[in-house]
């Protein structure tokens, strides 16, 4: 008997239990055994209905029965054996970079003329000291600015013109709403969202990236 | 914290007139209103209610355009790191420049020294003559506002009107603006409004006020006392305010007022 038939066989046979089970509970207090054995001798219905539950248990477990004969299981894997530890695998950014300055990078896209819409913690978030003190302190230095961070906050329309092929790519990139937060490091990949209601949200996932 | 410099009636002349200003009240006549974008009739205005909430969190957050500012000139260690007309009748065009230095720095842009003598010397032919912000703003969304570098400072030399000069003006044009808030006569209190928002919002304005025959940029609203609202401005004269910064707690008219909300975002 291969594993699926013992299967199949349990199966039928937990079937055939709870059949006799729910047979047992049926029977009335007081009942009478002797006028039992003599079937039909008795008029309690329940034990009539239990009578045939137990034919259609039986025979619904013989067919599993016969289904599981000369099925196979697929043979199980082998257990590998413990290699030996080697150089580690380099770890890989979870998405890109968006913004190619070597360094941790912040960009914010806006429509100025929407900043009436802005939340508390999303304006905050752009010119508030904790922020920017942040910024200041993780960014890369700017590769286009004179004592200049990498963290930008930039109008959606705003001309391109010598604003730096870095944060020209990235203006460029696909935004779904605005205002848009992009955040860049080369070695821990980049998100790309909306910026988030609340200062804290952004700043904890500011320092995802930059700390 | 030191008391902020405020211009009320008890402010003496001399701190408010002794210096050069060159305000010339816009001739609407000449330069009708349609000539310069307005905010949309929809801009959503912050209603009053909300102005002590808001300041309240400017301050609490120091996010405010001052804030920024004093950040900026503590980092790189700036004595001085706004624009002043130097005695010349040239705030119209001052008030301009430096709000577009202000915009630059709240974007975090490289810190550039833009000269606003440069865009009144070549509107006025050289000469030393008054205006109003409007003109100056004009300006700077059709040439832009070249640095230091490409216009020596206070200079009015028009030798110096080249295509490399205008190159540079150029990178720091006035792209998106409002330039005219609305300051009809008949509807004063729509421009307080849509000022208070716009400062609220961290968009500097140039604002002109006739009464001072001053045009100056105004950088943040603030609370005077309870229900007592105003502009604190950053003026271009050398060693006045709180490092150029003032109050401003009289009842003058807003004659003209530009709202500059996107400027060149070029690194130098």
């Amino acid at each position: 008997m291969n594993f699926l038939q013992t299967v199949l066989a349990m199966l039928a046979a937990l079937l055939l239990k709870d059949a006799g089970y729910s047979l047992w509970q049926r029977v009335p207090a007081g009942f009478d055994w002797r006028g039992w054995a003599a079937w039909g001798a008795t008029k309690a219905k329940p034990v009539a209905n239990a009578g045939a539950m137990v034919l259609g248990y039986g025979v619904l477990a013989l067919v599993l029965m016969q289904a599981g004969r000369g099925c196979t299981l697929p043979p199980l894997p082998p257990i590998p054996w413990p290699v030996p530890p080697g150089p580690a695998p380099t770890p890989q950014p979870p998405t890109p970079a968006p913004i190619e300055i070597d360094g941790f990078a912040v960009l914010i896209v806006e429509e100025s003329g929407d900043r009436a819409k802005l939340t508390i913690g999303q304006h905050a978030a752009m010119f508030g000291k904790t922020c920017n003190d942040y910024l200041d302190e993780k960014c890369a230095a700017d590769p286009y600015g004179k004592n200049t961070k990498a963290h930008r906050i930039l109008d959606k329309d705003v001309s391109l013109a010598q604003i730096g092929a870095a944060w020209e790519k990235a203006m460029k990139r696909p935004r779904a709403s605005v205002p848009w937060l992009v955040v860049s490091h080369p070695k821990r990949g980049g998100f790309e969202g909306p910026l988030p209601e609340k200062e804290e949200d952004t700043i904890a996932l500011l320092k995802k990236f930059g700390d | 914290m030191a008391i902020p410099f405020i211009i009320d009636d008890s402010t003496s002349n001399d701190l408010l007139y002794n210096e050069p200003r060159g305000l010339v009240p816009r001739d609407y006549n000449l330069y009708p209103r349609t000539m310069f974008q307005s905010p949309p009739d929809d801009m959503p205005l912050i209603p009053e209610s909300e102005w002590d909430a808001r300041i309240d969190e400017q301050e609490e957050r120091e996010s405010s355009l001052e804030h920024i500012f004093n950040r900026l000139a503590k980092r790189l260690n700036i004595a001085v790191p706004f624009t002043h007309q130097n005695g010349a009748g040239f705030c119209w065009s001052y008030s301009t420049g430096n709000a577009t230095m202000l915009d630059r720095a709240a974007r975090g842009l490289p810190y550039v020294r833009l000269n606003p003598h440069a865009v009144a010397s070549i509107i006025k032919g050289g000469a030393d003559e008054g205006g109003w912000c409007g003109l100056s703003a004009k300006f700077l969304v059709e040439v832009g506002i070249p640095t230091e570098e490409f216009w020596q400072v206070h200079s009015r030399n028009l030798r110096q009107d080249t295509p490399e000069m205008r190159a540079n003006a150029a990178l720091h044009k006035l792209t998106e603006d409002w330039i005219d808030l609305k300051a009809s006569v008949y509807d004063r209190n729509l421009t307080r409004q849509q000022l208070a928002t716009c400062l609220l919002n961290n968009i500097p304005c140039a604002v002109d006020y006739s009464e001072w025959a001053h045009s100056i940029c105004a950088g943040r609203w603030v609370r005077i006392e309870n229900g007592v609202y105003g502009p604190r401005i950053m003026n271009s004269w050398l060693g006045w305010g709180d490092n150029g910064w003032g109050t401003i707690n009289k009842n003058w008219d807003v004659d003209s007022a530009v709202a500059l909300r996107v400027t060149g975002a070029s690194c130098v």
